[in-house]
């Protein structure tokens, strides 16, 4: 079984219509990690959809900030959003989790 | 193929490579013809036999735009040497930087026969400049590549003067406090790091967790030198100050940062106008960190330096040196030269005490190291690149040099890297605790799998330095060449220490075909060509199956040379062409103590246990050992860990020590004593336990050390040199006490 990777999801300001966040989705194993590194001017905060706004990243990543990691142990497809600006059309992005190989 | 056409290659390579690193998309469909393009380019068709286990196209890490370098001849790291004056004048400054990193994808869909890959990460950096100010015409570090700090190369008895800046802004590193573990959540906000109960087995706790990673200092790692003070002090704590200029330094470089400290109250008995000076920067950097929270604060903790500052004058009342430092850090530290006490021309009359020369033991000259050493942030630190060479230039490289004029020199710095923002563990396959390894293969001055070129029966000398956090993966800190043209090396020093002639010269007969290189270790090593053209790596010498090609260091390219261009052919093969021992590195045949350590690691409770040093973390304010300055003294260190992952490479500042027993257990009835003259080491990896068949008890593996408690009196460490293990509390705060006294009779 393969260990555990971390990859990175970058924020950066993206053309209308698109996503803020890069890649996206962003596609990882089970027990994989994944932060995000904010390259824009302006705060924001990955949360889970229907989940609390700090249940991801405690608080809003500053410009050029780092979070800390999220590790997804299960399974399935996590949509999520900027918890800073949630009426944003661009700010919303998707975690895929595979199973293991 | 021609040693010219080879140059002529290597230039166009260069030039390709600048221009591909900035233009191809990551995601066309030409990368694979691109690397194959390169390595063919290289050195020609030679060097596409050098990476026959790169079959699969490379692939990007994170999305971001960028080619993976791999296969580049190898450049040593920039230099920064001392003057003719005897002083070394740098500027370190630390900042947080985007560097393109190469590795081999271990996690992608090939990963028993990784591809090579590349992302762009912001990274805690350093950046090296000669000289006192921060000169963009005066850099010698590397912008935007992962590489490691300059190399500071300086005489023994030299003045190293480092302006140290600490220019992190903790914005761009959020999540990392200094006062709590860094935190590490699943999808659910669960927390997983540092974890509350039953996973890990025992969850990680202030002050020995992932914390405070944007807090740094430095460690001189080999220098016997006072560990008070301005010099090697690992006790201090310099915080993020972004408007430190290195100017702040100057003044002080010139009155009080290197004098002598030989001791931890020194600091406190200079003359009046040092006192002055000493209570001007204490002032200055009270003032600094009250400002901080103001202008700089914390994002998680806006009256943190406020309550460093209430520290610094908690420790000054009980004569301690500050811990917490804002603005330009003043390191100073000078390796001691060894002068012999001089021969008295005639017995003195009345009978006088011997004369003792002013130093006992002296800096061994050789091939050292710097990194970063703040308990809490050492591994992410050094996994982020803060480490770099350090050379102390002596009596051994100038025989050397003798015996081989015009001989080639390289540094290799090793690093591995991750990609993480902090060090916190993620939960995972692995269970709590688990570290990933995502990030496979090492780096050696920032470059994937570089090519040294030798040209036939080429002797060159190579000083590597093991700067990884944890060594290659599953490393079992062996290392030796692999391949048909591998070249033969005779090791001249381990550790930065050299090797007696004894030890030596029984090389000449029967070449060593492996050398130790735990973490934290050095070996000096000349290394023959073959006579023949051909290619050889150099590996980690691991018995247990690895991804292909994450074991290769370097690969050695062996060209026949068609010019007249001399180069060096000889290396020390009777003893006069070889170094003298220098007398403070004669045996130490008698010790006046003994003592057992017991470092202790029990992985069959999961991953994620509590590493232990006779039983305990490391706890601040409590001192683990005390010794009597100038005692010998003979350490037994024993390991009661199984398992992989815990061969714990013991570590102890200031002081080397000569290892003259060893018991594997696994290996071994009885332990093997060591002949005479023994080798210094500074870092040496514990045998593993073994857990007895019949009674289920560990039998541990231990090594005897003879160490010198000379010199310098105060507090440093000993810790496993597995980083993380260090900052998660496998270390032991050490006390040498001064032998002398004001009391007397009067």
């Amino acid at each position: 079984m393969a260990e555990p990777n971390i990859v990175k999801v970058t924020i950066a300001n993206a053309p209308a219509q698109t996503t803020i966040f890069e890649p996206n989705p962003q596609t990882i194993n089970q027990f994989d990690s994944v932060f995000w590194s904010n390259e824009t001017t302006d705060s924001h905060q990955p949360a889970p959809d229907g989940g609390a706004d700090d249940q991801w990243v405690s608080k809003p990543i500053p410009p050029k900030g780092q979070s800390s990691q999220v590790v997804f142990e299960d399974t399935g497809t996590f949509p999520y959003h900027c918890a800073k600006h949630p009426d944003s059309a661009t700010e919303k992005g998707v975690i895929t989790v595979n199973p293991q190989s | 193929m021609s040693e010219h056409k080879t140059q002529q290659n290597q230039e166009i390579t260069n030039v390709q490579a600048e221009t591909t690193d900035q233009a191809p998309d990551p995601r066309d469909a030409g990368r694979r013809q691109f690397i194959n393009q390169a390595l063919a380019v290289s050195a020609g068709a030679a060097l596409s036999g050098f990476f026959p286990h790169l079959k699969a196209a490379p692939v990007q890490g994170s999305g971001a735009k960028c080619a993976p370098i791999l296969g580049k001849e190898l450049v040593n790291p920039g230099e920064i040497p001392s003057g003719p004056d005897g002083i070394l004048h740098a500027v370190l400054r630390v900042h947080g930087e985007d560097r393109l990193i190469s590795y081999l994808d271990v996690n992608g869909t090939n990963p028993n026969n990784p591809p090579p890959a590349c992302g762009t990460y912001k990274l805690r950096a350093y950046e090296g400049y000669k000289g006192t100010k921060v000169d963009k015409s005066q850099m010698v570090t590397k912008p935007g590549v992962y590489n490691p700090g300059p190399t500071f190369r300086a005489h023994v008895g030299d003045t190293l003067q480092i302006a140290f800046l600490n220019h992190i802004d903790p914005k761009d590193f959020p999540e990392t406090e200094d006062k709590h573990c860094d935190v590490a959540r699943n999808s659910s906000g669960t927390e997983l790091y540092p974890g509350k109960s039953g996973k890990p087995p025992c969850p990680d706790s202030y002050p020995d967790c992932f914390r405070g990673s944007n807090t740094t200092n430095l460690h001189f790692h080999g220098t016997h030198v006072s560990p008070n003070a301005f010099s090697d002090n690992v006790l201090v704590e310099v915080v993020p100050d972004l408007q430190a200029t290195p100017a702040e330094c100057d003044h002080f470089f010139q009155t009080i940062a290197c004098k002598d400290y030989p001791n931890p109250q020194a600091w406190k008995h200079v003359d009046a106008k040092s006192a002055q000076e000493l209570q001007t920067l204490v002032n200055r950097n009270q003032d600094r960190l009250k400002k901080l929270d103001q202008i700089q604060p914390e994002p998680n903790d806006k009256t943190l330096h406020t309550r460093q500052a209430a520290q610094n004058v908690h420790l000054q009342e009980y004569g301690e040196f500050p811990q917490y430092w804002s603005g330009c850090f003043p390191y100073c530290i000078r390796p001691p030269k060894y002068v012999p006490p001089p021969i008295p021309d005639q017995l003195p009359c009345p009978p006088q005490p011997e004369p003792k020369p002013q130093y006992v033991m002296g800096q061994a000259p050789g091939t050292h190291w710097y990194h970063a050493h703040k308990h809490g942030s050492t591994s992410i630190q050094v996994y982020n690149g803060m480490a770099g060479a350090m050379i102390l230039e002596g009596d051994y490289d100038a025989k050397l040099r003798q015996t081989m004029p015009g001989v080639q020199e390289k540094v290799l710095v090793i690093q591995q890297f991750q990609p993480q923002p902090n060090r916190e563990r993620t939960g995972g396959a692995g269970g709590a605790g688990t570290g990933p390894n995502a990030f496979a293969g090492s780096l050696v001055n920032g470059q994937l799998q570089p090519v040294i070129t030798m040209k036939a029966n080429e002797v060159q000398w190579w000083r590597i330095i093991n700067g990884t956090v944890q060594g290659g993966k599953d490393a079992l800190f062996i290392c030796g060449f692999d391949g048909a043209n591998a070249p033969k090396f005779f090791q001249t020093a381990q550790d930065g220490v050299q090797f007696h002639w004894d030890n030596y010269e029984p090389q000449l007969k029967n070449p060593n075909t492996t050398f130790t290189l735990a973490p934290g270790n050095r070996v000096d090593i000349l290394v023959q060509a073959p006579s023949k053209a051909g290619t050889a790596t150099l590996v980690y010498k691991d018995v247990r199956p690895q991804p292909t090609g994450t074991n290769i260091i370097v690969t050695v390219n062996v060209i026949d040379p068609t010019d007249a261009l001399a180069y060096n052919q000889r290396w020390p093969q009777s003893k006069d062409q070889y170094p003298e021992m220098p007398p403070f590195l004669h045996d130490i045949e008698e010790v006046s103590e003994c003592r057992i350590i017991k470092y202790q690691m029990d992985t069959s409770k999961g991953p994620g246990s509590p590493p232990l040093i006779n039983g305990r973390r490391f706890e601040e304010g409590r001192i683990d050992e005390a010794m009597l300055l100038d005692t010998r003294q003979e350490w037994t260190i024993q390991n009661y860990s199984v398992g992989l992952f815990v061969r714990h490479p013991f570590h102890i500042h200031v002081n080397p020590f000569q290892v003259t027993e060893v018991f594997d257990p696994a290996t071994m009835k009885e332990p093997l004593k060591l002949p005479q003259p023994w080798i210094w080491w500074d870092t040496f990896p514990i045998p593993l336990g073994q857990k007895d068949a019949t009674t289920g008890k560990v039998i541990p593996g231990y090594f005897k050390m003879r160490t010198h408690f000379a010199d310098f009196a105060g507090k440093y460490v000993n810790h496993c040199h597995i980083l993380a293990h260090e900052d998660r509390g496998m270390m032991q705060l050490i006390e040498v006490v001064d032998n002398k006294t004001q009391v007397i009779h009067h």
